[in-house]
């Protein structure tokens, strides 16, 4: 029998921690979003033809799922600050 | 004014494409036996807060209106995405609902591409990412943001599509106060969803598209296919 002990403790442990820890990070494992940080919530920007904008976690937010430029547009700054994206500026040709 | 057979017509067109683009697939609401158990859970939840409330006005305590629609009306009023599958109310395949297909299409199958695209979740694996962030969105700021950005895109596409068809701007105020309310939207998710909407409107109002793949694929297909809508339809 003692030599049985081991074992059981063994598969218990086994059992114990393939039911505890899936079902604790079921509960409490929340994953979280990765995204680069920034200083200021509450501030758009343009990165690399994309208009984002720092939330209120400080991790910088995009907005849209792709550049501007795939709709022939281009990321700016409004007067207000709103980052968009705007026309793109036509070649006015040169004289 | 559009017939409303010929809007079905540009639905049922817009749909397929939606579909082969995307990968999605669009089903009955009320025939998808995960949609009648969703239906049964929140009539049952509806029930235990009844009972809830029945026992706690004995101690003249209020228990508050959950917020959640009945079983009937989430079958029959809501169009719902689960991973790559659309369900929607069997009544809008009529032709007098032609136009809510048109505006809910390109938003629901906006979430099919963000789902299938994943999101970098740390140790999580794409294909949950999206799914999951989406769940935790009432427990973690950091998740209430994923969702405000994610229906932030999807309600800046209905935006475009209601306005091509020639509705009025809808008021970003009113479209948050929404998200709060049918989602339980944390502070966090809906700054970010006000953020991101105030950036798709300034785009659709500057004669753009915002930049969300679904509005851009939907929108194109709609000026090559049915030109004879464009403000036509919602003015």
């Amino acid at each position: 029998m003692r030599r049985l002990y081991p074992v059981r403790a063994f598969l218990a442990l086994i059992v114990a921690l393939s039911v505890v820890v899936p079902v604790g990070a079921a509960l409490t494992g929340c994953p979280d979003w990765q995204r680069p940080e920034c200083p200021t919530p509450g501030v758009y920007s343009c990165v690399n033809d994309w208009p984002q904008f720092c939330a209120p976690t400080k991790e910088r937010t995009p907005i849209g799922d792709e550049v501007c430029a795939a709709s022939g547009r281009v990321c700016a700054l409004r007067a207000d600050g709103v980052a968009y994206c705007a026309r793109a500026a036509t070649d006015g040709g040169a004289l | 004014m559009i017939a409303p057979a010929r809007l079905a017509e540009v639905a049922d067109g817009l749909e397929a494409h939606l579909c082969a683009t995307f990968g999605a697939e669009v089903v009955t609401k009320e025939d998808s036996a995960l949609h009648r158990t969703i239906a049964a859970a929140f009539d049952a939840a509806e029930s235990g807060r009844d009972k809830a409330a029945e026992l706690a006005s004995f101690i003249s305590l209020d228990v508050p209106a959950l917020g959640l629609p009945t079983g009937a009306r989430y079958l029959s009023d809501y169009g719902t995405t689960i991973a790559s599958t659309v369900a929607l109310p069997r009544a809008w395949r009529a032709p007098d609902r032609a136009v809510t297909r048109l505006v809910v299409l390109p938003h629901e199958v906006g979430h099919v591409d963000q789902h299938r695209r994943g999101v970098d979740a740390g140790w999580w694996p794409k294909a949950v990412s999206h799914s999951v962030l989406y769940l935790c969105s009432i427990a973690t700021d950091d998740a209430a943001e994923y969702l405000g950005h994610v229906e932030g895109d999807q309600y800046g596409t209905s935006e475009a599509v209601s306005r091509w068809l020639g509705a009025k701007p809808r008021p970003t105020a009113e479209v948050v106060d929404e998200l709060r309310r049918h989602y339980a939207l944390r502070p966090a998710g809906a700054t970010v969803a006000e953020a991101t909407l105030r950036s798709h409107y300034a785009t659709i109002d500057d004669g753009g598209v915002p930049n969300v793949r679904s509005a851009r694929v939907a929108l194109a297909w709609l000026e090559a296919n049915a030109p004879d809508l464009r403000g036509a339809v919602l003015a």
